[in-house]
């Protein structure tokens, strides 16, 4: 497989637009976190500046300014229970104590965000230092005009914002990889497999219709699309055989009866026949033909039940009436060979299909057991229903079919009787096979003890 | 009798009608679909012979469209043998009856003549009579000369049929498909032998034989001359 390859399928082209929602998403996430992370300790900062400013006050509400003045120093000096940055100045400005640089003006009231000069650093254009720790400071006016400013390092802050960048980094870099690899990966294994079905039908496409594609058993939907492939590729080499089977039964089948009537046909123009001996020969070779449209007509019929076609014409069939009026038919039939036909009816009997296709089914049945039975044979057609089905039988006491021939006589063609003494073509019971299987019904052939049944079997219409 | 062949086989339509020219009657052929149409509307016919399949419109089209005008002149279809629905479509398109290609011309004569003859739909008889054999069909029972014959039903239902076309050859396809209503070609000599019984329970002690097999194309009941 091309590696171009993977950038064409489909799947991948999936793969890579899952990865870029992915990615937005991560990138959504991950400003929100920041987001609520920064005003979250913005507001903690705040709240301990708050917090703090309003205790000096207390303070110097209480004490007074000078008492304040050294609680201040006394802060600045331990850093303990203070928050680091703390400017006094008395009404008139003079700075009485302080730990931010003088440079440093005093601002406004309120919040104000001060930067500090660093030394030997360079300030930047806008007066800001990137890396200058600032201050977040909170500065207010006391009742005796003197200004109070307390403000802590938002180190802490910058630093948890670089943390999280630095974490949101890595974890969305780690995580567009492994979606990237992933596509790639799942992007390859379908590859495989959609080239798999593409060389099955190209093999198939070449001839090889044995070919089947190679299914996975994890009965996912490639895996149902190929056994739903093979089941397609099973019905159309079912078909190809039919129509294979059928043209050679064709070439095979029709090839004597036609060069009897060739031969025929050049005995009346080689000899010198009476106008009597002419007619009769032409009566003959008429004969031979219809023959050979009779088997002609069999066997397009047969293929044509077999595919199936008929169904359209099913309606609920009185068997009991069929078999009946079947037997009724063909008993003189049967005397007239020294035969004796009976219908053994139990009960009443509908089978679910075409009339013309169950009567021809009985028929031939019916006329098999007459012509291959001798003198003296009793053939009786016997209707059974039974719970869940309906079955068909007609058996007789004749010479029967050998075990092993039963299989085959169910075939085009096939004949037992070798030497072809009996007329037909083979081709009565093959009908009956294809006519009960497009009944989803089956057709078995058993011994009789003496003699021959062959049953019929039709599931009843739920 | 005046008939219509619509059929685009030229050879097959020459076939047919000189087969009915050399018996006396009148053919009209069309070649195709519509020209069959436009024929068959403009002039009157006793019967249409209708190929299925036909250049331009088929036959199925051509005998609908006839239908739906009103035309009420019987058809009989000619299909290959390939179609084995083509009865049902046929005879649900308007058809009459219908015979499958290759047939014998004696065949498609007996059929034409049975269409043509077709009583237009009589007063429902209650009993038939040929010579001196009387049916009673409301009864079911067959007399001849007075005697009373005892007939299977199937029996019954050959000569019924018989004695409808009397003085008109019917084919032993025709006796399956009319009387049997199998619509295929049984291997046995399933008629031969049933025709005969008949012909056996009607002709006793009698030396006259109503029933006349006629070589080659079928049977035909009809008074003696």
């Amino acid at each position: 497989m091309r590696p171009s390859n993977i950038f064409r399928a489909a799947s991948f082209r999936l793969a890579a637009l899952y990865a870029a929602v992915f990615a937005l998403s991560v990138a959504v996430l991950f400003g929100l976190v920041y987001w609520i992370a920064a005003t979250a300790l913005d507001g903690q900062l705040r709240a301990s500046v708050s917090q703090d400013v309003a205790s000096l006050e207390e303070r110097f509400h209480s004490q007074g300014l000078d008492e304040l003045t050294r609680e201040i120093n006394r802060r600045i000096q331990t850093r303990q229970g203070g928050i680091g940055y703390y400017v006094l100045e008395d009404p008139s400005g003079k700075r009485l104590t302080g730990n931010i640089p003088e440079a440093v003006s005093m601002p406004s009231s309120g919040w104000s965000h001060i930067v500090l000069p660093r030394d030997g650093r360079k300030k930047d254009e806008d007066g800001g230092d990137l890396d200058a720790p600032g201050i977040e400071a909170f500065c207010v006016q006391l009742d005796d005009g003197s200004r109070l400013l307390a403000g802590e390092d938002d180190r802490r802050i910058q630093e948890a914002r670089e943390a999280i960048i630095q974490a949101f980094g890595w974890g969305g870099a780690s995580a567009l990889l492994l979606a990237a690899a992933g596509g790639a990966v799942l992007s390859l294994g379908f590859l495989r497999r959609v080239e798999s079905i593409n060389r099955a039908v190209v093999a198939i496409m070449d001839g090889n219709l044995a070919e089947r594609v190679p299914t996975a058993q994890t009965r996912d939907d490639l895996d149902q699309l190929a056994v739903n492939f093979n089941a397609m590729l099973d019905r159309i080499q079912a078909l190809m055989e039919n129509v294979r089977q059928v043209s050679n039964d064709i070439a095979h089948d029709l090839r004597l009866p036609l060069s009897h009537l060739r031969q025929k046909l050049e005995r009346v123009r080689e000899a010198r026949l009476g106008k009597e001996d002419c007619g009769n020969a032409v009566e003959q070779a008429i004969e031979d033909v219809d023959g050979v449209l009779r088997i002609f007509s069999a066997i397009l019929r047969i293929a044509q039940i077999e595919s199936g076609g008929r169904r359209p014409s099913f309606a609920m069939t009185d068997m009991t009436r069929l078999a009946t009026f079947v037997a009724e038919s063909y008993a003189p039939v049967a005397e007239e060979r020294g035969q004796r036909l009976t219908a053994r009816v139990d009960g009443e009997a509908s089978v679910f299909g075409d009339q013309d296709l169950l009567t021809q089914m009985l028929v031939n049945l019916v006329e098999n057991a007459l012509k291959h039975c001798p003198e003296g044979a009793r053939i009786e057609i016997l209707l059974e229903a039974r719970g869940n089905e309906t079955r068909l039988s007609v058996c007789d006491d004749g010479p029967g079919i050998p075990e092993e021939e039963r299989e085959n006589v169910l075939q085009r063609f096939y004949r037992v009787d070798r030497s072809r003494a009996l007329p037909g073509a083979g081709l009565g019971l093959a009908l009956v096979k294809a006519a009960v299987e497009l009944h989803k019904g089956s057709i078995a052939l058993s011994d009789n003890n003496p003699g021959l049944r062959a049953t019929l079997r039709f599931p009843s219409r739920r | 009798m005046k008939l219509l062949i619509i059929e685009d086989d030229a050879e097959n339509a020459a076939y047919i009608a000189q087969g009915f020219r050399e018996r006396g009657h009148v053919v009209d052929v069309a070649s195709d679909g519509r020209q069959g149409l436009f024929m068959a509307g403009a002039g009157e016919f006793d019967v249409m012979i209708v190929d299925r399949m036909l250049p331009g419109m088929d036959g199925l089209g051509v005998v609908k469209t006839l239908r739906s005008a009103g035309v009420k002149t019987p058809v009989i279809f000619l299909t290959t043998m390939s179609g084995i629905d083509d009865r049902v479509e046929g005879l649900e398109a308007g058809g009459d009856d219908y015979l499958v290609k290759p047939f014998a011309f004696s065949e498609l004569l007996a059929r034409v003549n049975a269409l043509a003859r077709r009583p237009p739909i009589l007063k429902e008889k209650t009993t038939l009579q040929v010579a001196d054999l009387t049916m009673d069909l409301l009864a079911r029972t067959v007399e001849r000369s007075g005697r009373r014959i005892e007939l299977q039903p199937l029996e019954f239902k050959i000569l019924e049929y018989l004695m409808c076309n009397a003085g008109r050859v019917v084919t032993r396809t025709m006796l399956l498909e009319k009387v049997w209503d199998f619509h295929f070609d049984p291997q046995t000599n399933v008629v031969e032998t049933n025709i005969s019984r008949l012909r056996a329970k009607l002709n006793r002690d009698l030396g006259v034989d109503l029933i006349k097999t006629v070589r080659g194309a079928g049977y035909c009941l009809h008074a003696p001359e």
